[in-house]
């Protein structure tokens, strides 16, 4: 196992700048996550570790070793794609094999190997079966099982839930994170969703337009993100921004909005009047019959454990508040909206970036370790 | 609007029985969402009441007439699929005003185009009328699709999956939307889903198909908080109930014919190590999911092999490989069959 490092990464295909200069670290032993929209450069950040892409400029080191020209194949990394191709005539036995028999292993080793990989994937009973019969969770297993035979220094994931359907896909979430547990094995692993990403990651680098907008833990991304794209990429419902224009002093624990006032963690230094986003998750916002802060309820989802309600502020605003399965509010219905004031973020409206609050000072509340021991 | 009331209809195709005895009376307004795995017949029965299938047994009344034996074109319904088929060549206008412009129904223009600002304006595409179809975003385009469909105000809308080929965000924004419409319009809806949130968020009242047959029938409501069977509390919920053996829980007592107990994740707090909770059952804490608004905390029963699910608020956690106790607040229970046992 090892540690990957990217130093200044760059690639630009003809005109189009793929990924700007990026630099980060992932640990040994790490799950690391590479999220973003579609086009955002992740994949091909991905691609450049595992040496499918060579970079424009920059530096790879995979366990020290500068790997940046270095064909893939002889960088031990293991590749797990969204569309897991299976060899349709082999049994999972002969399909988990393979990799090691291209290598030329011993026999008696390719065994040992893959019976150890049917029993760190539970598969086990299914060695002797064609694949052609399998489930399509069991497939994934087949294809996890050949990427894990090989005991590389790294795995790369792109996408690998991509294809399945959502209550299918959490259980995969947590079966490729025990999975994760149990092998400690260092994983860079790209997705556009970001469940995806909260549920599995130690870290996460969040990347826009080719650069990394945010890296840190999923909660410290969550609680603390450093621009609106962050904000509204993380988290589902997604943040709510009420817009308004207003100077604020040092030290201001509240600004207006409309009529009403919306209170805020301090502000670190004053700003000069300008548009900004008061930024509110919907777990944050409470309704209450006589708070200022009006609003009409548009519609009330129920999920079970919560509603979510979209409203309309009197400005035209679509906000949502996620509140108890018990509360009251129906469509048409004329409430107040309170936002949990320790829990704001405010930005800059037109940068985009949030902007130092008391709430920085403060800690993220986020646990030391995410998994059971490693290995 | 009008009511449709699907009495005892079945089909199999070969040796599958696609749908067996399947009987719903859906009144006039209602939003009605059919929820099941791929398989489960969902959708066969769509097409039954669309009459794009001819049943084996049984019939389908819409609107107090019979039209089992009817034509799919004389039945008045309309159908959405989860594909949205827009005509290319053809601006949003032309779109939404082809089914008004068919032979049978001799519009006036003026007309047409009244009925076409009207479902604009609800759909909140009036400044995209004129935008040629190819020119719009896909969640643009499954709004075309789904306000074609109502444009003809027919008696009854069904609707196979029509926002699953879309975006997590777009979905959720599609999902307040066609609620709001339906409501507007006091549309009688008929609506065909394998996500849990579509059906719990939109319907009046969620008919969870199993094997072809309707499981159970009630408000998003009933359907979460008292299912019928294991197969019911498990299709709803996410995450998704516990279901954990009673030899794994000898502490509780339960009816005799108790063999299998459902928790959901917020039903359980989890108590720190000390004589208070003591009678309660032990665990220890495997690994903990930081989502973005709430922990869930994955745990091992002691004694047995285990795993369930915990909601927690953020930051009230211990770490992973601290033992812990569970209080179960609120459980369901289920006989050897997964039926569920009332107390």
């Amino acid at each position: 196992m090892a540690e990957i490092r990217i130093q200044q990464l760059h690639k630009a295909f003809a005109d189009f700048v793929a990924v700007k200069d990026s630099s980060f670290t992932v640990n040994n032993g790490e799950f690391f996550c590479l999220l973003g929209p579609s086009g955002c450069g992740k994949t091909t950040t991905l691609r450049m570790i595992a040496g499918l892409e060579l970079p424009t400029s920059g530096q790879i080191f995979l366990g020290g070793e500068d790997v940046t020209t270095r064909r893939a194949s002889a960088r031990d990394i293991a590749f797990v794609f969204q569309m897991f191709a299976l060899y349709p005539h082999m049994t999972v036995r002969q399909n988990i094999a393979f990799p090691l028999v291209s290598q030329g292993m011993p026999r008696a080793q390719i065994n040992a190997r893959v019976a150890e990989a049917g029993k760190t994937l539970r598969i086990e009973a299914l060695l002797g079966r064609p694949v052609s019969g399998l489930t399509s969770g069991d497939r994934q297993r087949v294809a996890l099982g050949r990427a894990i035979v090989r005991q590389p220094l790294a795995f790369m994931m792109d996408e690998p839930l991509g294809a399945l359907d959502t209550e299918f896909r959490e259980l995969m979430c947590q079966e490729l994170r025990s999975l994760h547990d149990r092998l400690g094995a260092t994983t860079v692993y790209v997705t556009h969703d970001q469940r995806e990403a909260t549920s599995m990651a130690d870290k996460i680098a969040i990347m826009n337009q080719g650069v990394i907008e945010q890296l840190g833990a999923p909660q410290e991304i969550y609680e603390r993100p450093v621009s609106v794209f962050v904000a509204d990429f993380m988290g589902s419902p997604a943040m709510n921004f009420i817009p308004t224009t207003t100077a604020m002093a040092r030290g201001a624990t509240s600004l207006a909005i409309g009529a009403a006032q919306a209170g805020l963690p301090a502000v670190t230094d004053a700003i000069s009047a300008r548009p900004l986003l008061y930024g509110v998750r919907p777990e944050h916002i409470r309704l209450a019959d006589n708070a200022p802060l009006r609003a009409e309820v548009l519609g009330v989802e129920y999920l079970g454990n919560c509603q979510v309600v979209t409203l309309a502020t009197a400005a035209g605003v679509t906000v949502r508040a996620k509140v108890h399965v018990q509360a009251r509010a129906k469509r048409g219905d004329q409430v107040g909206l309170v936002c949990d004031a320790t829990q704001v973020t405010l930005f800059d409206a037109t940068s985009g970036r949030a902007i130092r609050t008391a709430r920085d000072d403060t800690p993220v509340r986020v646990s030391a370790s995410r998994g059971a021991s490693h290995g | 609007m009008a009511d449709l009331h699907i009495a005892a209809i079945s089909k199999s195709f070969g040796a599958t029985q696609a749908v067996q005895g399947l009987d719903i009376d859906i009144a006039s307004g209602e939003f009605v969402v059919l929820l099941g795995p791929s398989g489960a017949g969902k959708t066969t029965t769509l097409r039954l009441v669309a009459g794009l299938e001819v049943p084996d047994a049984g019939r389908v009344w819409i609107d107090g007439r019979d039209v089992t034996g009817m034509a799919p074109a004389l039945r008045d319904v309309t159908f959405v699929f989860q594909q949205y088929s827009l005509y290319p060549h053809l601006s949003v206008y032309d779109n939404l005003a082809f089914p008004l412009r068919s032979p049978l129904r001799k519009l006036s223009e003026a007309d047409i185009r009244a009925k076409v600002e009207e479902v604009a304006r609800m759909l909140r595409m009036e400044d995209k009328l004129h935008n040629p179809s190819t020119l719009l975003s896909g969640g643009q385009m499954q709004r075309v699709a789904i306000g074609r469909a109502l444009v003809r105000s027919p008696a009854v809308y069904l609707m196979d999956e029509p926002l699953s080929s879309l975006d997590a965000r777009l979905r959720s924004d599609l999902r307040i939307e066609l609620k709001r419409i339906q409501q507007d319009m006091g549309a009688t809806l008929l609506y065909v889903t394998h996500d849990q949130v579509e059906a719990l968020t939109m319907a009046t009242r969620i008919g969870v198909l199993d094997n072809g047959r309707l499981v159970q029938l009630g408000s998003p409501q009933e359907v979460y908080e008292d299912p019928n069977s294991v197969a019911v509390a498990s299709r709803l919920g996410s995450p998704r109930i516990n279901l954990i053996p009673r030899s794994a829980l000898p502490q509780l007592m339960l009816p005799p014919t108790v063999t299998m107990l459902g928790v959901r994740a917020e039903h359980v707090q989890i108590l720190a190590q000390d004589a208070d909770a003591a009678s309660y059952p032990s665990a220890r804490i495997l690994r903990i999911e930081q989502l973005s608004d709430q922990y869930l905390v994955h745990l091992r029963l002691d004694g047995s092999e285990h795993d369930l699910i915990v909601a927690a608020p953020p930051g009230q956690v211990a770490e992973p490989g601290t033992n812990v106790h569970l209080k179960i607040v609120q459980s369901l229970w289920f006989d050897g069959c997964g039926q569920r046992v009332r107390n």
